[in-house]
């Protein structure tokens, strides 16, 4: 996809969203992080069951 | 969660443990970004049974499974979270248990190792993933430095510290 945009714009919009991505986890209540902790769980699990899969 | 910390208070009350504490990444989320982790793990105080010296995690987990946990292997799952009961086997584990931190879970009070006790295990565990932890906490600025310094000198953990990316970044703090 063709825009107008630098390399440098790019490059600071990435960072700003990454920067907020981390401020976000970082105000999580300790209860919004096992939650989060639990969808990686959950996520991890049919990743491994999807390998499985494949390697049988 | 709740009912694996329900149950670890319940152990409390009815005296089957002294005391307990979190630790591990389930702590770690507490003070830093959450990262992945497959157990909760519970590091306890008990005392041995009449007439050993030996301690015997019987009686914790027979507690337990009468509080509705599952024994899976070394685990007692409670819902989705399996637990591990790791005894306070030495003094850095006991006085990380016997200086944890009071918080709440929602509604539900529990206690979890300081951030410097944390690091200080971490570094001790030796893992990659733990030296990764204390990076993350130097990172996040959510470590006292001269407090981990000082349990690094007194649990003579120096040499584990040149594992840690971003250990030597922070000798001013």
């Amino acid at each position: 996809m063709k825009t107008d945009k630098t390399n440098q714009e790019r490059l600071d919009f990435v960072l700003k969203a990454k920067a907020g991505y981390r401020s976000d986890a970082r105000s999580m209540s300790w209860e919004e992080k096992i939650a989060s902790i639990e969808r990686m769980r959950k996520a991890s699990k049919i990743a491994r069951a999807g390998n499985v899969r494949k390697s049988a | 969660m709740k009912e694996a910390l329900n149950a670890l208070n319940s152990l409390k009350q009815t005296g089957v443990i002294e005391d307990y504490a979190i630790g591990g990444a389930i702590a770690a989320s507490f003070y830093i970004e959450a990262v992945n982790t497959e157990d909760v793990d519970a590091f306890v105080f008990m005392s041995p049974g009449e007439g050993t010296l030996l301690l015997s995690l019987t009686s914790i987990y027979d507690a337990l499974k009468q509080l509705g946990g599952i024994v899976e292997e070394e685990y007692v799952r409670f819902g989705e979270w399996p637990v591990q009961i790791l005894p306070a086997y030495e003094p850095l584990v006991e006085e990380a248990v016997k200086n944890a931190a009071s918080v709440m879970y929602g509604d539900i009070a529990t206690r979890i190792f300081t951030p410097e006790f944390l690091c200080a295990i971490a570094l001790d565990t030796g893992r990659l993933k733990d030296y990764y932890r204390v990076a993350s906490f130097i990172e996040q600025q959510q470590v006292n430095m001269g407090k981990l310094r000082e349990m690094v000198r007194q649990y003579g953990l120096e040499e584990r510290t040149k594992n840690v990316l971003n250990w030597s970044r922070n000798e001013d703090r």
